[in-house]
């Protein structure tokens, strides 16, 4: 079992974080700027800790009280950073190679098999697009042969390919070697496909914890995500297929039905979907001559406002949070209450298992 | 002449690349300690070591001379004690274009230190190297770039030495003499024409140098056409 405790300065607000990391992958969940990646620096070695413990099993790698903190070379947590950093100067197989320690049963060619970058080890890293990067740094921390694994923002860089998604190979490196690893996430997709607990840090400390699903779909940690992209979560079961006409047919657990992209699936078959609230439209009146498939009726329940920005949340047999600026609230004149319509494209609605 | 030609030219670039290669560990070290460190007497160390690139050579010849000369306290010792001479000697003006040459060394070895990104010899040490196998598989591969072209740099002022070298080495033709001094002499005497040829010659050992050099640098870039 892994221990970590550890207070951290930082410039506007202190990070406080207690966990005992318990499940095969744990991801640290809150937006960007709550001190995440400052936080696996810590524990990597790579930056002090105003105070505070970690410990992996009975191994003592960094106590404030007992004055012991081990260099990073002797930590044996393996690093894989946002933006992958590999050597530049060093050809993919020197860069997997780099901190290779032999006796486990990690090899070079079981790694470069599972992570599908076998065709790439003579490459620079120059040479490799943005999943590539991202496997290879995968690759290398494995290839140390760790005792945990941090992943910074696995699959936020922005220009990675979806088919070049870090994640599958995430969870396949998981599954076979079993080495526990530490996520650290603002993307509610990560972390749903790949923890088995999530932690959600706001303000510095952590606010909430549990399942994925359980904790992501709670409205409570909405406080913590009014500026940026908040995303609404939809259990949803698959009830018919229009391939013709590229769509699926959806149903929402509370009964609100849906159009999706077509994608095959058994009927029957459960999905969570994902809705940016910023990708949902909202009219007053109801809309009439729209290329929108999803357009449904609703009641404002609540609306909330911090610097400019809205957040309407819409009961629509679900609660639909709705992303609108300060001024559409006014001109539309919105008050709770209201009858509202909500339109949302198909291709705005993404499965995220 | 032609005999003596060579001889000068061999000369002039035997003794500035000397002057470097002594100069090479010293520059690389506190190169790297410039670009490492944070205390706060830094500056008072940087401009120290600046300032044989602002002060007139002459001067810097005189400070050598005072303290190698055969009458001085250290050009003593090495003489009584290890039968060396320095002043006036071969050694001198190895010895002074090393001091010339050695801030432009220090400046560009620090500015190619401090263009690697501290993130990577950190993460290095993540994968279970200790700082001293980091530090020659992960800093100096990406600084030496620099590193070599602050050599260039380095022996390109070298090979022009003067001042500092006419002070603590003198002008003895066969001996000390290097190209800029023996057109300095041979002006002085007025055999002007053999001047201009030896000018000639020495705009080409420079042109050589440096297009070298160029294609060195360019050389170990060419793998390396890192966009980000």
């Amino acid at each position: 079992m892994i221990h970590v405790r550890l207070r951290i300065p930082l410039s506007e607000f202190e990070l406080s974080v207690s966990l005992d990391l318990e499940r095969p992958v744990t991801a640290l969940f809150g937006p960007s700027g709550v001190g995440k990646t400052t936080f696996l620096e810590a524990m990597a070695g790579l930056r002090r800790p105003l105070e505070g413990e970690i410990r992996i099993d009975d191994d003592v790698v960094y106590s404030s009280d007992r004055g012991t903190s081990l260099a990073p070379e002797k930590r044996r947590f393996g690093l894989v950073p946002q933006d992958a950093l590999l050597f530049p100067h060093l050809d993919v197989r020197a860069n997997l190679l780099y901190g290779f320690r032999d006796g486990g049963a990690l090899t070079l060619s079981s790694v470069s098999e599972a992570l599908e970058i076998g065709h790439l080890l003579e490459r620079r890293p120059s040479r490799l697009s943005g999943g590539e990067r991202q496997r290879v740094a995968l690759g290398r921390a494995l290839l140390s042969q760790p005792r945990l694994l941090l992943l910074d923002e696995p699959v936020a860089s922005l220009d990675v390919d979806l088919k070049d998604r870090v994640l599958p190979y995430v969870k396949r490196v998981r599954e076979l070697h079993q080495i526990p690893a530490l996520v650290v996430s603002h993307d509610v997709a990560d972390v749903l496909t790949l923890a088995d607990e999530v932690v959600v840090l706001d303000r510095g400390s952590v606010s909430d914890r549990g399942r994925p699903r359980t904790v992501l779909t709670r409205p409570a940690i909405h406080g913590a995500f009014f500026k940026r992209r908040f995303e609404n979560l939809l259990e949803s079961r698959v009830m018919a297929h229009e391939p013709e006409e590229g769509l699926t047919r959806v149903e929402t657990e509370r009964g609100l039905p849906l159009s999706i992209p077509y994608r095959e699936a058994p009927i029957g078959e459960r999905v969570l979907l994902g809705l940016l609230a910023e990708d949902v439209l909202l009219s007053k009146e109801a809309p009439v001559g729209l290329s929108a498939r999803n357009v449904f009726g609703g009641t404002i329940r609540a609306i909330e406002e911090q610097g400019g920005v809205a957040m309407v949340e819409v009961d629509a047999r679900d609660s639909i949070y709705v992303r609108l600026s300060h001024g559409a609230v006014r001109s539309l004149d919105l008050h709770v209450a209201l009858p509202v319509h909500l339109i949302v494209k198909t291709h705005s609605i993404h499965r995220l298992s | 002449m032609t005999p003596d030609l060579l001889w000068l030219v061999g000369f002039t670039v035997k003794v500035a690349l000397a002057g470097v290669l002594l100069t090479l560990p010293f520059g690389i070290l506190l190169g790297l300690w410039l670009a490492r460190t944070r205390w706060p007497g830094r500056s008072v160390v940087e401009t120290v070591a600046t300032l044989p690139l602002v002060l007139p050579p002459t001067v810097v010849g005189l400070v050598l001379l005072e303290i190698f000369g055969r009458n001085r306290p250290l050009g003593r010792f090495l003489y009584e004690r290890f039968d060396l001479s320095i002043a006036f000697t071969w050694r001198a003006v190895v010895l002074a274009s090393a001091v010339v040459a050695f801030p432009l060394l220090v400046r560009t070895v620090r500015a190619a230190f401090e263009g690697v990104d501290p993130r990577l010899p950190a993460l290095a040490r993540t994968l279970g190297r200790g700082p001293l196998h980091v530090f020659f598989t992960v800093t100096f591969p990406l600084a030496a770039r620099g590193i070599l072209a602050g050599a260039i740099l380095a022996f390109s002022r070298a090979l022009g030495e003067f001042g500092a070298t006419i002070m603590v080495a003198g002008n003895i033709p066969g001996e000390t003499q290097t190209m800029s001094l023996a057109i300095f002499q041979l002006v002085s005497i007025g055999r002007d024409p053999e001047a201009y040829r030896l000018a000639v010659v020495s705009v080409v050992v420079a042109f050589i140098a440096i297009w070298l050099s160029e294609r060195l640098v360019r050389r170990s870039r060419a793998p390396l056409p890192e966009a980000s």
